[in-house]
């Protein structure tokens, strides 16, 4: 078996196969079993590379009189010879197979192409004739220089395919890449669109590929569209083509790009459905974009990294002079670490002294934003401020600055910001600054001019951010109503002082004792001089010039002038509120509304009955019964109220008998107290006895709604209305 | 002759090893000669130098805190299915399994509770507000919604841990410690995280100085509650027997004293206490110039409401947290407590609503018309959101509302935050629809937005490195304008 004849053979073959390929290249279809080989290229292309280093190792490196003799070098040159012809060759073919495939840039591809080819043909030839090569050095130089030049012009040609152009001096080369766009120079289309068009759809729609007729490296050739019409329909968003395809599901045939292609990710997708969306606008920039559209802010993200809102282009102070600059009442800093710029905080208004703003000069180029919030600013130390060059911000709000040296500033050409508020600044003075064209915000609240002189500066100037503040002068607010410090509610032996307290200065509190609401005309007003000391409600309000009255505050004051020694419950009180009996009357402890504090005692199913008792007998003329009113808790006054009194507990008369009202609003909820008054009389024994609500009628009784928990039963209801009493009062 | 053959079949001896082994120092020297890199351990040194990452939007935060989870479907979260549904019970296709609470869990129905409140949309943002924030409805435009926020935590101790700390255990640092760590305070003369309380009239649930605790970060870092009285800093001013000069030399002395201690011991806790007496020096002289109330002009009254100037009030809170911002402090962290709405929740709403809305709305105007909002980051929510069924009975005009952990609305203001409405929840109010933020995300977006990278603020503790957003969290580039 002649091994050498089958391979040089198949080396021919191979070569004459490969031209005939490349004759009627056009008409090549691939069918996929062949693909499979064709995509074996990348893998089988290092054998004749290697194979050719070997050779060329070989035929010049080493000496080859040692093996002359034994003709074993003769073999050896011709076996590596058609070894690197026959790998060559069939790379090759492999290499047009594969170059059927989609998705590669044609210059590079042809070049590649054709060089691979060259390749595999010269080497063939070299082999055919290596025996009259091998007789001249020359010939044979020249022909292992030749192939040696191609195949570095066709490997060099496939990295640049598989791997991108300059791939091998890419590190060495990124700080020269393409230049970052900074965010107010960014044109929608040309840095947002055009980027994802180029690596993603390039790659078919080109003017040498046009799959679809559709090429898209143009904006002319993008609206001409495709053999299935136009894909930048802006009037129907939906049928718009080009967001069909992107949007259909991968599997789909249709589906762009491609099955096997990079794919597009969300952020692109977005883009391309918000640009499409807003007309498929080609100049419009980012930046003169709505701040709330998403394309903005998906520009911001990408053209304003965090890092270079602002580039800077003045060097870095150094840190020990930054250092020293720093004192307790002023912080001196750089923006960011690695940052040139350098900002300047002032503290503590009494600590202020204009040389502090001197010191600053030591960092003139760097200082960036200068912050004198409330420091006692003037006018002279303006022309020191003139001086930082490069300040973007200048905060001079509540200085003692007036308008007449803000020319100082006229220099300050980086300023994009300043605040005026509460300052003497006027209108003239805020339009000198206009000249300073970088300067956007300006804030004038409280400041010397006007509302209608700063919407009149606003009007000239659209661009300019204007800040006046709020418009309060207009507003009307309520007070709110004063605070009763005045804890105690029960009076017995000593008078108690009013205390009522508001907390905004310059407001007048009024007040009355008859139970009718404060107004600002007729009522008393608070001078802390008064003291009660009888049973009264307290009524008072709030009063300010320019504000509506407040709210009216109240609080019923309660008289004990005498005091039971012992107070005897002869029925029982509903166990679940039983205070501590009797005494609970007599203690002279307010309850409040929260009806369960412990200082309520309450009946329900039986009536209530109690005899206060004295031991020396008290000249009595009322009797004041404490109670509450609660209809949503069933609380509801009671049916009625008599007292007795006399000085032998068994033989009592009665003195005062009271129904009071009726109540069943639902929403009725506060504490009333039932005077009973009475002919003077000198007892040492009185009863009180009270008949609660009893039975409610029907239709107040609350719907019986099913249990909201599982599995519970209903409990049954008591209908029985309750009667609540904290304390009985002897006057 | 033995040591011969072993180096003879070693093909090595002594001379070879030595300078072979210079051959590699050497190389590993020429290494890193080329590779600064190479012998450093990690990129700890860029947090600690004080200063932000990358330039901020935010130099300062002011968070209020509702404490107890409003109910977002009553202030924020217009929902008119669930007033079409009023009353029908939640399907269990929308519920998805969702962990009940305790005191909801024995219950038989969850019937959907529709809001008494009108809604109405606001601002060129159209975001949708109720009856109840009027005055927030104002300041609108200033104004990012971020409605779908969720957490896992599902009460509220947990819940407030992991919003304040990024964990549901406790111990870790909270957010203001580790700002506060790792910018420090711009006024070197008050505390750089201070926190006010206030109480509303609603069901309230308690907080705790573990919320603004400083975890194993140095105890310097902690928050300064400041007390809800008409003073809020005690004590301040020198009795009148004691000068300045006095209190000066009293304290050097004890600083001495105090500096022996930490000699002989080395305990951290004692150099915290030498810096805080030196900032309470300071305070003295910078705090009631801060505190002194009598002297605000009648705009301010009118812009917050009159209760600005009643001590421990949510609008005084506000107030008080202006002006500590604006003096430079880092943090600022108010807790207004009620909210929590499980009974008659329409009743307790009105009041606590009241208590915040134009304080809050205030603070964004007053901000603004000092020109500082742009680097004050304000942030306004609770722990959770509410749920959409009612809790108890439902009856005609009360109903009250569970914990809900799977969508809330927190809103956002200054310091560089886009104004508008971020995430939509579903129509039923109880998942989220699209864009979800979880409270890491809310996190890392706060540090970017301070200037911060929320992987890169690490402080090394038990071994490993702890970060605010623990191991997760991404910024959120749609809330960043």
């Amino acid at each position: 078996m002649n091994w050498k004849n089958m391979l040089s053979s198949l080396t021919l073959a191979a070569n004459c196969l490969l031209c005939f390929l490349l004759l009627f290249y056009g008409r090549l279809v691939v069918p996929s079993f062949l693909q499979v080989i064709g995509r074996a290229h990348p893998l089988f292309l290092h054998f004749p590379i290697v194979l050719f280093a070997v050779l060329i190792v070989w035929t010049w490196v080493i000496p080859q009189q040692r093996f002359h003799a034994s003709g074993l070098s003769q073999q050896i040159s011709e076996w590596l010879l058609l070894s690197v012809a026959f790998t060559s060759a069939v790379t090759a073919l492999m290499g047009v197979l594969l170059s059927k495939e989609p998705g590669y840039n044609e210059e590079s591809l042809a070049l590649h192409k054709w060089s691979g080819a060259c390749l595999s043909l010269i080497v063939f030839v070299w082999y055919m004739l290596h025996q009259r090569l091998q007789a001249s050095k020359i010939s044979l130089g020249a022909v292992s220089l030749l192939s040696l030049i191609v195949l570095i012009i066709a490997g060099h040609q496939g990295a640049a395919i598989t791997h991108g152009d300059n791939f091998l001096l890419a590190p060495v080369y990124k700080h020269r890449a393409k230049e970052k766009v900074p965010f107010d120079e960014a044109v929608v289309f040309r840095d947002m669109v055009e980027p994802i068009l180029d690596a993603k759809c390039l790659g078919c729609h080109n003017s040498s590929k046009a799959k679809g007729g559709l090429v898209v490296s143009t904006p002319e050739l993008l609206l001409k569209g495709g053999k299935n019409g136009p894909v930048l329909d802006t009037s129907d968003v939906n049928m718009s083509l080009l967001l069909q395809r992107i949007h259909l599901p991968e599997e789909d045939r249709k589906h762009m790009p491609p099955r096997g292609k990079p794919q597009l990710n969300d952020q692109e997708i977005t883009i391309l459905y918000n640009w499409i969306r807003r007309g498929a606008n080609f100049t419009v920039k980012a930046a003169a974009l709505e701040p709330t559209d998403t394309l903005r802010t998906i520009a911001n993200n990408i053209f304003r990294t965090s890092a270079d809102q602002e580039t800077y282009d003045f060097a870095a102070a150094g840190d020990d002079k930054v250092r020293q600059l720093n004192t307790d009442y002023r912080a001196v800093y750089p923006l960011a670490t690695g940052s040139p710029a350098i900002a300047a905080d002032f503290f503590g208004a009494s600590f202020y002294k204009p040389g502090q703003l001197k010191d600053l000069l030591a960092v003139k180029t760097q200082l960036v934003s200068l912050n004198l919030a409330r420091m006692p600013v003037t006018d002279d130390e303006l022309s020191v401020i003139g001086q930082f060059a490069n300040l973007r911000e200048l905060d001079l709000s509540f200085t003692r600055i007036t308008g007449r040296s803000l020319s100082a500033l006229e220099k300050l050409h980086h300023l994009k910001r300043i605040s005026l508020t509460n300052t003497a600044v006027k209108r003239e003075d805020i339009l000198k600054l206009l000249v300073l064209k970088e300067l956007h915000h300006i804030y004038v609240w409280n400041a010397g001019l006007g509302f209608a002189d700063a919407n009149e500066i606003k009007r000239k100037y659209p661009m300019l951010d204007l800040q006046t503040g709020a418009r309060t002068d207009t507003m009307f607010l309520k007070m709110n109503p004063p605070l009763l410090q005045t804890s105690a509610q029960v009076i017995s032996d000593t008078p108690v002082q009013l205390r009522l307290r508001h907390f905004v200065p310059g407001t007048t509190i009024r007040y009355t004792l008859d139970g009718t609401d404060p107004d600002s005309l007729h009522s008393m007003v608070y001078d802390g001089r008064t003291f009660i000391d009888s049973q009264v409600l307290l009524k008072a309000r709030a009063f300010r010039k320019g504000w509506h009255p407040s709210d009216v505050v109240q609080s019923q004051f309660y008289r004990a002038t005498f005091k039971p020694d012992t107070i005897i419950l002869m029925t029982p009180a509903d166990s679940s509120y039983k205070g501590k009996g009797g005494t609970t009357l007599k203690d002279l402890q307010k309850g409040s509304q929260n009806f369960g504090d412990g200082k309520w005692i309450a009946f329900r199913n039986n009536r209530m009955e109690c005899m206060l008792q004295f031991s020396k007998p008290v000249h009595a003329r009322s009797i004041t019964v404490s109670s509450l009113v609660n209809v949503g808790a069933m609380i509801f006054p009671p049916k009625t109220i008599r007292i007795m009194g006399g000085n032998d507990p068994a033989n009592l008369r009665l003195l005062f008998q009271l129904a009071p009202p009726a109540d069943t609003l639902l929403q009725s909820n506060y504490l009333i107290p039932y005077e009973c008054k009475f002919p003077l009389v000198s007892v040492r024994f009185i009863k009180v006895m009270v008949e609660p609500f009893g039975r409610m009628p029907v239709s107040m009784r609350p719907p019986l709604l099913p249990s909201p928990k599982k599995n519970e039963k209903p409990k049954p209801f008591n209908d029985r209305g309750w009667f609540f009493i904290d304390e009985v009062f002897v006057n | 002759m033995e040591k011969e053959i072993i180096e003879h079949a070693l093909h090595i001896n002594r001379r070879k090893f030595l300078s072979r082994l210079s051959l590699g120092i050497g190389s590993v020297a020429l290494g890193s000669l080329l590779i600064p890199d190479l012998f450093k351990g990690g990129e700890e040194e860029a947090a600690i130098t004080g200063l932000p990452h990358f330039a901020p939007r935010a130099k300062r935060i002011i968070y209020l805190f509702q404490n107890g989870a409003p109910s977002q479907l009553d202030l924020f979260d217009y929902k008119p299915l669930l007033q079409k549904m009023h009353g029908e019970d939640l399907p269990a296709s929308i519920r998805k399994g969702q962990r009940l609470t305790g005191m909801t869990a024995d219950q038989a129905k969850f019937p959907l509770a529709g809001t008494m409140f009108q809604f109405s949309q606001y601002g060129q943002s159209r975001a949708w507000l109720s009856d109840l924030l009027p005055h927030t409805a104002r300041v609108v435009d200033d104004i990012c919604f971020i409605k779908t926020m969720y957490t896992e935590a599902i009460n509220h101790d947990p819940a407030l841990t992991f919003f304040q700390t990024g964990a549901q255990q406790g111990n870790r640092p909270s957010m203001g410690s580790w700002l506060s760590y790792g910018l420090g305070s711009e006024n070197k003369n008050l505390p750089s995280f201070c926190v006010l309380l206030s109480k509303g009239k609603g069901n309230g649930q308690g907080v705790y100085s573990k919320l603004w605790s400083n975890g194993f970060l140095d105890s310097i870092y902690q928050g300064v509650q400041f007390s809800s009285g008409e003073n809020p800093v005690l004590y301040l001013n020198d009795p009148a027997s004691i000068s300045r000069q006095d209190r000066r030399k009293m304290l050097d002395q004890i600083a001495a004293l105090n500096d022996q201690s930490y000699k002989a011991f080395g305990d951290p806790e004692i150099a915290t206490k030498i810096q805080q007496y030196e900032m309470a020096y300071r305070m003295q002289t910078i705090v009631p110039e801060i505190t002194d109330t009598s002297k605000e002009p009648e705009d301010t009254l009118k812009l917050y409401g009159p209760e600005c100037l009643v001590p421990g009030t949510f609008a005084a809170n506000c107030l008080l947290a202006r002006k500590l911002s604006e003096s430079g402090v880092r943090f600022v962290q108010l807790y207004h407590q009620g909210w929590d709405g499980h009974n008659n929740l329409p009743g307790e709403i009105k009041g606590q609503a009241k208590d915040v809305d134009q304080a809050s709305a205030a603070l964004i105007t007053d901000l603004k018309q000092r020109g500082l909002l742009d680097e004050t980051l304000i942030i306004w929510g609770g722990e959770f959101g509410r749920t959409n069924y009612c809790q108890g009975k439902l009856t005609k005009d009360s109903y009250g509302r569970d914990h809900h952990p799977r969508c809330f609305t927190v809103w956002m203001a200054g310091g560089g935050v886009r104004p508008g409405v971020y995430g939509e929840t579903d129509d039923f109010g109880y998942n989220i629809a699209k864009d979800p933020v979880h409270v890491h995300d809310f996190h890392a977006t706060v540090l970017y937005l301070m200037g911060l990278d929320h992987e890169k603020l690490t402080f090394k503790h038990q071994g490993r490195r702890y970060r605010l957003t623990d191991v997760e969290g991404k910024v959120v580039n749609g809330l960043i304008a």
